[in-house]
């Protein structure tokens, strides 16, 4: 290589520079190598935070995602793989009843009597009316009165459902008559008065309002969204959570 | 620190010093004027700096595909190049140019990736849309605790269920766990709740936009916001027996160091080998913060020095050869970041003690200087999100501190200073001169009874790093010997609480600089260097006029102490 002009650049500026770089010169392959593995490094990096949907094939195989019971709607097996695959490979640490009940991957069990067929307990899938129940029964009697029920209503673990006859006395709300410790129906969130939701403990008439006001605003979807109402904390959400529902 | 062999690897003083200042001597070409700025390291700290550069570049104008690009192409020309001893100086700093150009392009690609990443998360996207939102992922780092006895936990989301549709994605997300979710965490738990790296939780939460986030995503940009936690999970797949089993370490030390020691002793103890904080009262983590030794109450690169230097001194007097020295090296290197959950200040070191063990290995590897600078550029174009890391930053700056700056402090000491003590508190005052300007510019404090308590305690702080990392090793197989170590280390804990507190206490230990004035330190610091520069041409060279090369001492200097380098000797000057 022929020397600089030396109008362009004096000599010894380039030998400076060069000095000064000697090391980062000779280092060039190592540098190309690490500089290519960053590339790939970053492109993997991206392609996993690329947010995607699950596919149906990885659904089991992945597991751990967030149980998936209504994913069956648009791909029956994508919801189903993701169910079995998270409820295998994460046992519930902690063995309470409360995480089981809000958690959508687990059956109901209901007790259903009165005028049907086969009285007694059936199991259902998460996510069935009072419908599904008494199909499981056997179905209604010819004397049952399916107008006092609420037929379209969500079941939840370990309630009964009470078919009534016509000499039957219409059921009571559930505030009223229902003996503590029995599972009643719980209340639903949108659709329960203030009154209704002032006898839940902890609520008042104050906290009531707020959940009306809130579910204007934007109706529930799930019942733990009762924590984004305003005086409501862990605490009295814990005692809530069973009492009432979301359809 | 005394107990540190002042050629240890991880520890940074240079191993390869006396080589490296022979290094752009003994090359062809026209004879090069020692400068002011002929540091002969001063290529791997462009190369460092160009790296840092580079990825502040991506983070701003996240180009990702351009830079990608432009890295591939750089590389290409940077191999094409001709380039050797024989060629002008001015192909050869062609050569240097587009070698720096390369890096630069790299940091900034691997950089605007992960913020284009970080930007496009479900989670991030969605911030602001009201309602709850249904997820899993695994627990990131080591949860922190604060205020009100509660924990932030870092998590990295991988599943999102939104609308019926369950997302994979990849993106960190921070909560605040309470105690009344610990509670929830705990119920049925053996070990009280605590969560551990690696666990895996499924859960609701309502998101939130984070305070303060970093646009490469290591503090989170979304916080989930009264979170429902309806699973907890062990860790799973090839990291989780790792994850595992060094939380049954770290749970046995723990245990370990609570039954036998007091508690602020046994917590002290837990943050000093672990970087396990939990434990420590919080009145004393606040003297160790006022006292300027935050960096002992967790780990940090000293950590890994004492440990590697106790270890493979073990392993020489075991008559180790140089490539079992280093292999030793290298699996202690990967147990202590894995059991100390990979803090930036343990992965710098780690990754330095690598390359400098690689050296020992081989024969030929970089010296402590260069090290640092390839660490540096190694990690920050693996992870970019370290350079926003406050721990790489102050590892950094007090390693540089530590390398540059101790040999010619320890060189102005009084004559009558033992060899040891002498490199010891010119460490020390190195780091000083570093850290203390870098943190006063991050928090705007100065610790003015820093320098008091460090030279003080940073001798104590090697006996209970490496009695920890002892009691750790052995409280699962050997509870008594554990035991033993927790008691061998009680007086230097007892010493190191004292020298905290008594350093707290001192009137005006701490002081709090107001707005502009947070850059006062490191002005001084870099005016004093300048001064100094100007004085002596060049603090580092012994020489400043190069004596004719004698390839012969060279070379036998550079064997021999490569040969002695781990576990004892001196390094010839």
């Amino acid at each position: 290589m022929p020397p600089p002009p030396p109008f362009l650049l004096p000599q010894r500026r380039w030998s400076r520079v060069s000095a000064l770089l000697a090391g980062a010169g000779r280092q060039r392959v190592a540098v190309a190598i690490l500089a290519l593995a960053a590339v790939l490094v970053a492109g993997f990096v991206w392609i996993r935070a690329t947010p995607r949907l699950v596919g149906p094939g990885e659904g089991s195989a992945t597991a751990a995602g967030p149980a998936d019971p209504d994913a069956g709607a648009g791909d029956p097996s994508a919801g189903q793989g993701v169910n079995a695959g998270s409820a295998q490979a994460l046992p519930r640490a902690a063995p309470d009843t409360s995480a089981g009940s809000s958690g959508p991957t687990d059956r109901v069990a209901v007790h259903v009597a009165g005028h049907v067929r086969h009285p007694g307990l059936v199991r259902l899938p998460a996510g069935s009316r009072v419908q599904d129940a008494i199909r499981a029964a056997g179905g209604a009697t010819s004397g049952a009165d399916l107008d006092a029920v609420n037929l379209a209503r969500k079941l939840t673990d370990g309630e009964q459902v009470l078919i009534p006859g016509p000499g039957d006395p219409p059921p009571l709300p559930p505030d009223a008559g229902a003996a503590p410790g029995t599972p009643t129906a719980p209340l639903d969130l949108n659709t329960a008065t203030v009154e209704q939701l002032d006898t839940l403990p902890g609520v008042g008439e104050v906290t009531a309002g707020r959940i009306v006001a809130y579910r204007t605003a934007h109706p529930f979807t799930t019942v733990d969204e009762l924590l984004e109402v305003p005086g409501i904390g862990q605490r009295r959400f814990e005692q809530l959570k069973d009492l009432v529902t979301v359809t | 620190m005394t107990r540190v062999p002042p050629q240890d690897p991880a520890a940074g003083v240079p191993v390869a010093g006396a080589p490296v200042a022979g290094r752009s001597r003994g090359r062809a070409g026209p004879p090069i004027r020692p400068d002011a700025d002929a540091d002969p390291d001063a290529d791997g700290v462009a190369l460092a700096a160009t790296t840092a550069a580079g990825v502040l570049l991506g983070t701003q104008f996240p180009l990702g595909a351009a830079w990608v690009a432009a890295t591939l192409c750089l590389v290409v020309a940077s191999l094409g190049v001709g380039h050797g001893a024989a060629s002008p100086p001015r192909s050869r700093a062609v050569a240097g140019l587009l070698v720096l150009g390369t890096l630069l392009a790299a940091g900034a690609a691997a950089a605007s990736v992960r913020a284009t990443a970080v930007r496009g998360g479900v989670l991030a996207a969605r911030v602001g849309t009201p309602g709850r939102v249904e997820l899993a992922g695994a627990v990131a780092e080591e949860p922190r605790r604060v205020r009100y006895g509660g924990y932030w936990v870092v998590l990295t989301v991988d599943r999102v269920r939104l609308a019926g549709r369950t997302q994979r994605t990849r993106e960190r997300a921070g909560l605040f766990l309470g105690r009344s979710q610990q509670e929830m965490l705990g119920r049925g738990q053996g070990q009280g709740g605590r969560l551990a790296v690696g666990e895996r939780l499924r859960m609701r939460a309502s998101l939130a936009a984070a305070r303060r986030s970093d646009p490469l995503g290591r503090q989170p940009r979304v916080v989930l916001r009264r979170p429902v936690i309806e699973e907890r999970a062990p860790p799973r797949g090839g990291l989780g027996g790792a994850l595992r089993g060094s939380e049954v370490v770290r749970d046995a030390a723990r245990r370990r160091a609570l039954a036998t020691l007091a508690p602020e002793r046994a917590g002290l103890l837990a943050g000093m080998a672990l970087g396990d904080t939990s434990l420590l009262p919080g009145d004393l983590e606040r003297d160790f913060r006022a006292a300027g030794l935050t960096h002992l109450m967790a780990v940090s690169g000293a950590n890994l020095a004492v440990v590697l230097g106790a270890g493979l001194w073990l392993a020489g007097v075991a008559g180790a050869g140089r490539r079992t020295l280093a292999a030793v090296g290298v699996a202690l290197v990967v147990l202590l970041v894995v059991v100390t959950r990979w803090e930036p200040s343990v992965l710098r070191a780690g990754v330095m003690a690598g390359l400098v063990l690689f050296g020992v290995a081989t024969g030929r590897g970089p010296g402590g200087r260069r090290a640092l600078c390839l660490a540096v550029v190694v990690l920050l174009l693996a992870d970019p999100a370290l350079a926003g890391a406050l721990g790489f930053q102050l590892s950094v700056a007090a390693t540089a501190g530590v390398l540059w700056l101790g040999p010619p402090v320890a060189r102005w000491l009084p004559d009558g200073l033992p060899e040891r003590v002498g490199t010891a508190v010119g460490m020390t005052l190195g780091a000083q001169a570093t850290a203390v300007p870098a943190l006063a510019l991050v928090f705007g404090r100065v610790s003015l009874a820093g320098l008091p308590a460090n030279l003080l305690g940073l001798p104590l702080a090697g006996g209970p790093m490496l009695l920890g990392v002892v009691a750790a090793a052995t409280a699962p197989v050997a509870p008594w010997v554990a035991t033993l170590a927790c008691r061998l280390a009680d007086p230097f804990l007892v010493a190191l609480i004292a020298i905290a507190r008594w350093a707290a206490g001192l009137p005006g230990g701490s002081v709090t600089l107001p707005g502009p004035v947070r850059a006062g330190p490191a002005v001084a610091v870099l005016l004093a260097l300048l001064v100094v520069a100007r004085r002596r041409r060049s603090p580092y060279l012994a020489h400043p006029v190069d004596p004719p090369p004698d390839p012969e001492r060279t070379v036998r200097g550079r064997d021999d102490h490569r040969r002695r380098a781990p576990p004892g000797g001196v390094v010839p000057p």
